[in-house]
């Protein structure tokens, strides 16, 4: 067992750092190359730029020919100060494990490998269309509705319900356009008329229950149809133009498939380049 | 330009103590473009005329036949937007975000936001957009990059192409500011000549291709950005009119003079020249440093006149009290009695302190509308005009081509701040990007959804701004109205018969005493109201004076002896970022009778609507963070409408 330990070149690593950690403890003096801070000028110019954020060497250099004694003194203070801490967070292995740190860098690399430039990219006609073919549900057009209404509130006990088919008893009022339309009815919080409105705007001003009646009418453009009910009560509609939900042809919006694509190609060059390097590494699972 | 140097190397030093970040360079970098932008000074003017024959009208709107509807709808938009073709923008990452993309997102397209990659969209669409790049250096950054052959043809061209080489960052912006300290640049040779027509041509194109009459209204526009001693004079323009007849002339920068009075002599000249109608609207009064609403002298140090007070009425009937970079309102320093004034300030200077921190300004009268409206009551009783005769609006001002100041979809400032990302960031110095304001929109009632319609109905002031939500409100002015007038089915048509829509003047008293019609209808999608105030400002002896009136609200509360009502509660989650609609009404109406009226006295009142408590943008992005909202910004907010004013004036 013994003989095994004296084996294993970790415990002579250890062993040879102990009797070093000996040496300099008795000898009083930490050298290394790791314990000296090397300060010249070009270390204090960069150490100003990066401080900035800024980088540009000529204006840095003749700020620093103007600091006075004091300001001098204070950088380079702030400059070892700086160092002397990063270097013992590291020694203490403080840089390790942090995902902060890590995604940092991990965002640096990506932001390399994210060199794509659209200028030497020609699109094809041919490869637009393929594009287009396998994203098309994006380009869904959903149905559109124009109509106007006449509204009743809800009331208590079906009053409204009852209100809004009364109304439509008379001849007079079947045959109302949707300007003489205007006066009758109960205010209504949003609009009079709508124009060429799709489902989701109609939703969230009516309710699903009215959106769904709705998909179901014919549109007449001169018949008031319903009552049907929304959220706020009971609705004599007049619809007019009613148009089928399908997808948005190719020519029609050429330069929005046109942008998406590039962006598509652009993800697709940088995954690409991600994969190459992964290629290199072997992936050791132990789950 | 010797200051210019002394400021970056002030400001950059200032930067010393914060940790290397990407998106700090970025924000750094567009406050010193900015500041540069609005440092060049030349006063040469060289329009290029080019005759045409049909400037009033775009051939595509003439053709098409459009229902128009006398009782007015409600139209929703943006007329403050920047792209690519914006220096600042392009120098701080906004680089592929065209002014086609800014038309394609607020007509509802699905893009992709640049900084993650995510797919994102508008919630809902907007109906119309002006896109207002910088008219400085309009599109230079970006034909330069490009190597136009029409900018390489010049020497400045030439040069310009050898600094914005590679990819937009620091090194490119001192590259080019060091050339264009020692005159190298030659920005405004090319500011001015054919590199500007070809430029300006191509961004009013984007507009034109864009424009469908009856469904969207995409407008021809511009920034001028003048800054004095970094305080903000900027004002955006636009036209109702095509590129045809927007090509005549070319963009009036603060290239030819920071002074807005010069800019309205060129809107007098160029609009009689070219038969061409422009607007120009204010916005960020905030932070004017007092010079935006003087009521003594102008920007020239000329006592204020019957001239200023007509021309500046008649070329800036709107101004843009809303937007991401706060609200310019009221402040609470200055309208003690307003619990609700404190929303969403603004106060940071284009400027450095030299220090670590940024420079702000104190408030003053001159930078809030609503004192504006007040001092143009007593500017009026001395000149017999009223300079300060606006309607209100808000609009975005976002850098990133993509105008949505939905709360939970705000895209932010620059391409950086916006969607679930740490908004603790610095933006500069001690401002931290959530101290952005996710806001706002323009809210226009017009005939149709067309270019002049719109247009009009900015001149006529029947317009309002919100800070983002879309809530719906309608404000009539008159002697008779009855309450019952607003609970009939067809109010509106009421409302225009017996009185005056918001934006309007009223002046026969005859023995009566004012009165207000007003229905606000909850966003859609959003919260329930709280209530309607009425804000009264009017004039005793010269002495200007303010009331706001609780006129309608949700819930059983009681005016105190004050006139005022308790704040309603808040159903806000912080730490989801959720809320109920389970307080507030969806819908409130009243017709509000001025009880302090006084016949013999001027006065201006506009309408405010307040929605109940929900999730401030930034308490929606920390709860996807799974965090606790950042401290530093008001978790909850009451998005809000504000009305264009209704006027009266006293019958000598």
């Amino acid at each position: 067992m013994l003989k095994k330990i004296t084996k294993e070149p970790l415990v002579h690593f250890l062993l040879a750092g102990f009797l070093l950690f000996v040496y300099f403890k008795i000898s009083g003096r930490d050298s290394g190359l790791e314990n000296t801070i090397t300060i010249n000028k070009e270390t204090l110019l960069n150490f100003m730029q990066f401080q900035s954020k800024a980088f540009n060497k000529d204006v840095f250099d003749a700020k620093f020919e103007q600091f006075s004694e004091t300001e001098k003194q204070q950088l380079l203070k702030n400059y070892i100060q700086e160092e002397a801490l990063y270097r013992e967070a590291v020694k203490l292995g403080l840089d390790q494990n942090d995902f902060v740190i890590k995604r940092r860098i991990v965002q640096k690399m990506e932001f390399i490998l994210d060199d794509f430039d659209e200028s030497l990219v020609t699109i094809s006609q041919d490869s637009l269309q393929a594009y287009y073919q396998q994203h098309q549900q994006r380009y869904f057009q959903p149905a559109q509705y124009t109509f106007a209404h006449i509204f009743f509130k809800k009331g208590t006990n079906e009053a409204g319900l009852k209100r809004a088919t009364a109304f439509m008893q008379s001849a007079k009022h079947q045959n109302l356009s949707t300007t003489e339309s205007l006066p009758f009815g109960d205010r209504f919080l949003y609009h009079r008329n709508y124009a060429e409105k799709t489902s989701n705007f109609l939703e969230s001003q009516f309710g699903t229950s009215f959106t769904q009646a709705l998909a179901k009418m014919e549109a007449t453009g001169t018949k008031w149809q319903g009552p049907i009910a929304s959220d706020h009560g009971w609705h004599w509609i007049k619809l007019t133009h009613q148009s089928t939900p399908a997808f948005s042809e190719l020519s029609a919006i050429q330069s929005t498939v046109r942008a998406d694509y590039l962006g598509y190609l652009k993800q697709q060059h940088k995954q690409a380049q991600i994969e190459r390097l992964i290629k290199d590494y072997r992936v050791s699972i132990d789950l | 330009m010797g200051f210019f140097n002394t400021f970056i190397l002030e400001y950059l030093s200032s930067k010393q103590n914060q940790f290397l970040h990407q998106n700090d360079m970025q924000n750094q970098l567009f406050y010193c473009l900015f500041i540069s932008i609005l440092l060049f000074s030349c006063s040469t003017d060289k329009t290029i005329t080019t005759p045409v024959e049909d400037p009033t009208t775009s051939a595509k709107e003439a053709k098409a036949a459009v229902t128009k509807n006398p009782n007015k709808n409600l139209y929703w938009g943006d007329t403050h937007i920047h792209t690519n073709f914006s220096s600042d923008a392009f120098l701080f990452g906004t680089i592929m975000a065209t002014p086609d993309d800014a038309f394609r997102f607020a007509k509802g397209e699905v893009m992709t936001y640049p900084p993650t990659g995510e797919k994102i969209k508008i919630n809902r669409p907007l109906d119309f957009l002006v896109v207002t790049d910088h008219a400085e250096g309009l599109g230079t950054m970006l034909k330069a990059r490009d190597k136009a052959s029409f900018l390489m043809a010049t020497e400045a061209g030439r040069r310009l192409a050898k600094i914005v080489e590679g990819k937009p960052g620091i090194p490119m912006f001192l590259k080019w500011l060091r050339a264009k300290n020692l005159g190298e640049t030659g920005l405004t040779e090319i500011d001015t000549g054919k590199v500007m027509q070809t430029i300006w041509e191509e961004h009013n194109q984007y507009a034109d291709d864009h424009n469908q009459p009856g469904k969207f209204s995409a407008f021809i526009g511009w920034e001028w950005t003048s800054t004095l001693n970094g305080n903000n004079l900027h004002r955006v323009l636009f036209t109702p009119q095509g590129a045809k007849a927007a090509n005549q002339f070319q963009p009036y920068s603060a290239t030819h003079s920071s002074n807005p009075e010069d800019l309205w002599n060129w809107l007098e000249e160029t609009t009689k020249k070219y038969e061409v109608d422009l607007v120009s609207i204010p916005h960020n009064s905030n932070v004017s440093g007092g010079l935006m609403f003087p009521d003594e002298k102008d920007s020239k140090g000329n006592q204020i006149d019957v001239s200023y007070a007509k021309t500046r009425a008649k070329w800036e009937p709107i101004v843009e009290m809303t937007q991401i970079k706060g609200t310019s309102e009221a402040h609470p320093a200055l309208s003690p009695n307003d619990e609700f004034a404190a929303f969403e300030l603004w106060d940071i200077l284009l400027k450095s302190t030299g220090g670590n921190t940024a420079a702000r300004t104190t408030p003053r009268r001159a930078d809030f509308v609503r004192y504006a409206l007040q001092d143009g009551l007593k500017l009026e009783e001395s000149l017999g005009t009223n300079p300060y005769k606006f309607g209100m609006i808000g609009s975005s001002d976002t850098h990133t081509a993509l105008s949505s100041v939905e709360e939970d979809n705000f895209t932010g400032k620059n391409l950086i701040d916006g969607g679930a990302v740490d908004k603790s960031t610095p933006w500069i110095n001690d401002v931290k990007n959530l101290d952005f304001s996710s806001s706002g929109y323009a809210a226009v009632w017009a005939e149709s959804n067309t270019r002049r319609d719109i247009y009009d109905a900015f001149i006529r002031k029947e317009v309002y701004g919100t800070t983002g939500s879309r809530i719906q409100l309608r404000v009539f002015g008159g002697w008779d109205f009855e309450q019952k007038d607003v609970e009939q089915a067809d109010f509106v048509t009421t409302g225009y018969q017996k009185g005056v829509p918001m934006g309007s003047d009223l002046n026969n008293a005859a023995g009566k005493k004012l009165r207000l019609m007003i229905h606000a209808a909850k966003d859609a999608e959003g919260g329930n109201l709280d209530r309607i105030q009425v804000v009264k400002s009017w004039l005793v002896d010269g002495k200007t004076q303010e009331k706001i009136y609780n006129v309608a609200w949700a819930g059983d509360r009681a005016l105190d002896k004050a006139g005022k009502l308790a704040p309603l509660e808040s159903t806000v989650d912080v730490k989801n970022a959720t809320y109920t609609n389970t307080v507030g009404e969806v819908e409130l109406a009243k017709v509000w009778e001025d009880p302090d009226f006084d016949a013999a006295q001027r006065a201006v009142y506009y309408v405010r609507v307040l929605e109940i408590p929900t999730p401030r943008y930034s308490t929606i992005a920390s709860a996807k963070l799974g965090r606790d909202p950042w401290a530093g910004a008001e978790p909850v907010i009451q998005e809000r409408a504000y009305s264009s004013p209704i006027w009266y004036t006293p019958v000598k």
